[in-house]
């Protein structure tokens, strides 16, 4: 440690009293007083409240229904049948051979004949 | 028994314990003070930059994550309350006031310390703000060089520029004193 090392450590250390003097004055008003609530974050405190009201997460349970899950969606996704990927057919129209009449009309009740 | 370490405490503090709070606080009320009346320069607001700490301390705790060590992200809060409020509000330094007469024999004898104290005190408070935290956080504090640079948001590298930048600054302002001793 050189010379300028020594005077700034030294100056620093003898102004140190007056710190404390003022440190008290801080802890005596922060006893003082009731501390305010504290910021908490939903995602961090929501275990907690449910805690409070005894519903308790069961990780392993809910890793289990997650993978249950998962591979729920795997096999719709993915199974042979699927056509979720599929591009769907454009221009493909199928031509029905109906008759209008039947859209328009009811049948007759008694003789189920159309008009 | 071994005293609970500073995180400890803080995770303590995060579920709501104002008696870790009240543990945790004395260990570095001083210290809090001291960096922030270096850096406003004034006893009144080192001690509302100090309370005021403590209270986003405590209010915070529980979003606190022991990733870095406490020390270092309450005297992060510790220095930009500082900054905040040296940029508000006018310096007026602590040594400006003129001291009453000592009636004591050895006061002459004081009076020249007590001038040597001021003009090494006026010569930490001359320099840039920057300069002054690194110094006062080096010597008064007592922390490593990477601890400093991560309260100051800088570089090991910048921040060690500055505290040697810092040093030359001093050593020039004060080299009667340096030379006399």
């Amino acid at each position: 440690m050189n010379r300028l090392d020594e005077i700034l450590a030294h100056q620093l250390k003898i102004e140190k009293s007056a710190d404390e003097a003022i440190a008290m004055r801080v802890l005596s008003s922060l006893a003082a007083k009731p501390l305010p609530a504290q910021r908490r974050s939903f995602l961090n405190g929501w275990p907690d409240a449910l805690l409070n009201f005894d519903f308790a997460p069961a990780w392993p349970r809910i890793g289990a229904l997650a993978c249950i899950g998962l591979v729920g969606c795997m096999i719709g996704f993915f199974s042979p049948g699927a056509q979720i990927f599929e591009k769907p057919r454009i221009g493909t129209v199928q031509i029905m051979d109906i008759d209008p009449s039947m859209l328009a009309f009811d049948p007759e009740p008694l003789t189920g004949i159309r008009p | 028994m071994e005293p609970e370490s500073d995180e400890a405490l803080m995770l303590k503090i995060g579920r709501g314990d104002d008696r870790a709070f009240r543990q945790l606080a004395p260990r570095y009320a001083a210290r809090a003070v001291g960096l922030a009346r270096r850096i406003t320069g004034s006893d009144a607001d080192a001690e509302e930059i100090a309370q005021e700490a403590f209270l986003r301390v405590w209010i915070n705790a529980p979003r606190w994550r022991p990733q870095a060590a406490f020390r270092t992200w309450f005297y992060r809060i510790v220095f930009n309350l500082s900054l905040n409020q040296r940029r508000r509000a006018p310096f007026f330094p602590l040594e400006a006031a003129a001291d009453p007469p000592d009636p004591t024999p050895d006061a002459s004898m004081r009076i020249e310390r007590d001038e040597i104290g001021r003009q090494i005190a006026a010569a930490i408070r001359e320099l840039p703000e920057r300069q002054r935290a690194a110094i006062v956080l080096t010597y008064d504090n007592e922390l490593s060089n990477a601890d400093a640079a991560n309260i100051l948001h800088i570089s090991l590298s910048a921040f060690e520029a500055l505290l040697v930048r810092a040093r030359r600054t001093l050593r020039e302002s004060l080299r009667s004193i340096v030379d006399e001793h």
